[in-house]
């Protein structure tokens, strides 16, 4: 079982390079307790009757799982969604690519914890294969004074700068600065109580 | 909002080439590669690869090359990890809890003995070229 939300971004990014896509954005916005996923890609996308059964835990995509007919990335989100009083959008069109929207309240007493957001963005940098993610962070800490904080960060730019991300050298200094990019953002008031 | 500076990334640059070494011998090199799929992340799989990731930092001169993928086609022995030492037999290790990486770094990647109790396969014929697997 996923026990953070950030095991289930994890996740469901990694399904997107397994659906062929080599262009993936991944945004988490938080805003006060409520934590906005949106993950987007331009894989293969599904049809209507693949997008229903994509909600189904009995279901995985024939061939993807040699051995095992489930595939359950889907559904965890959408069951704690549902259980939480939360929503989703799941847009996807054959050929062009899918779009995910999750709103989740984290300050619900069933919301998993978000768990470790950078340590997350690092390993979605570090999959096999030649694709651009880009990894955007917003957090508005006190909504009535409007300070937002937040960052940015495209795997090309951490290719350029560190090469095959592979090694465990270059992996080391990916994940040191998505940390410290993690660490700048504005704390909110009370977060310590769901974040971990 | 706060974006990664061409300054940053000359520094991180930096940094990196005094620490990474040239890869001209990389066929000397250790590969790694964790199942980290559904099933993967489910079991522990997050936990296993930060773990093997501090410990790998400890043995800059093991010079190992860790790569992520979906399954390797044991997803009940999750999490997985794949182990490719040059003059070593191709191993799939499973149930690789992070006592385990630990235990692998040392006794497979160090003192290059097999860890005889969590060796589970070699790679699935599905996920490797036709006689890549030793």
């Amino acid at each position: 079982m996923h026990w953070t939300l950030s095991d289930m971004i994890l996740d469901l990014a990694h399904n997107s390079l397994e659906a062929g896509a080599d262009l993936v954005d991944v945004t988490v916005e938080e805003r006060q307790s409520l934590v906005r996923i949106e993950i987007s890609d331009n894989g293969k996308g599904m049809d209507q009757r693949q997008r229903a059964l994509a909600l189904d835990p009995f279901y995985t995509e024939p061939g993807k799982h040699p051995g095992r007919k489930v595939g359950l990335g889907l559904p965890f989100l959408v069951q704690t969604v549902e259980q939480t009083g939360g929503r989703y959008e799941l847009e996807s069109e054959p050929g062009v690519g899918t779009r995910l929207v999750v709103e989740i309240d984290a300050g619900h007493v069933d919301t998993p914890p978000i768990g470790d957001l950078a340590q997350i963005a690092a390993m979605l940098m570090c999959f096999d294969g030649d694709y651009e993610l880009r990894w955007r962070r917003r957090r508005t800490a006190d909504t009535t004074a409007g300070v937002e904080s937040g960052y940015e960060v495209e795997r090309s730019q951490l290719r350029e700068a560190l090469g095959d991300l592979a090694y465990v050298s270059s992996r080391s200094l990916a994940s040191q600065y998505l940390r410290a990019c993690e660490d700048e953002i504005q704390p909110m008031e009370g977060e310590e109580s769901w974040r971990k | 909002m706060a974006k990664m500076t061409l300054e940053e990334l000359r520094k991180l640059r930096q940094t990196a080439q005094k620490t990474i070494r040239t890869r001209e011998s990389a066929e000397n090199d250790i590969h790694l590669t964790i199942g980290m799929g559904t099933s993967g992340i489910a079991a522990g799989a997050k936990d296993t690869l930060a773990t093997l990731m501090s410990e790998l930092e400890k043995h800059p001169e093991l010079n190992v090359a860790v790569r992520q993928t979906g399954g390797l086609g044991l997803e009940h022995a999750e999490p997985t990890l794949e182990v490719r030492v040059p003059g070593m037999p191709v191993i799939i290790y499973g149930k690789v809890a992070p006592d385990v990486a630990q235990k692998i770094v040392q006794q497979h990647l160090i003192n290059k003995e097999l860890v005889d109790e969590h060796i589970y396969d070699r790679p699935a014929s599905d996920i490797v070229d036709s006689g890549s697997a030793q």
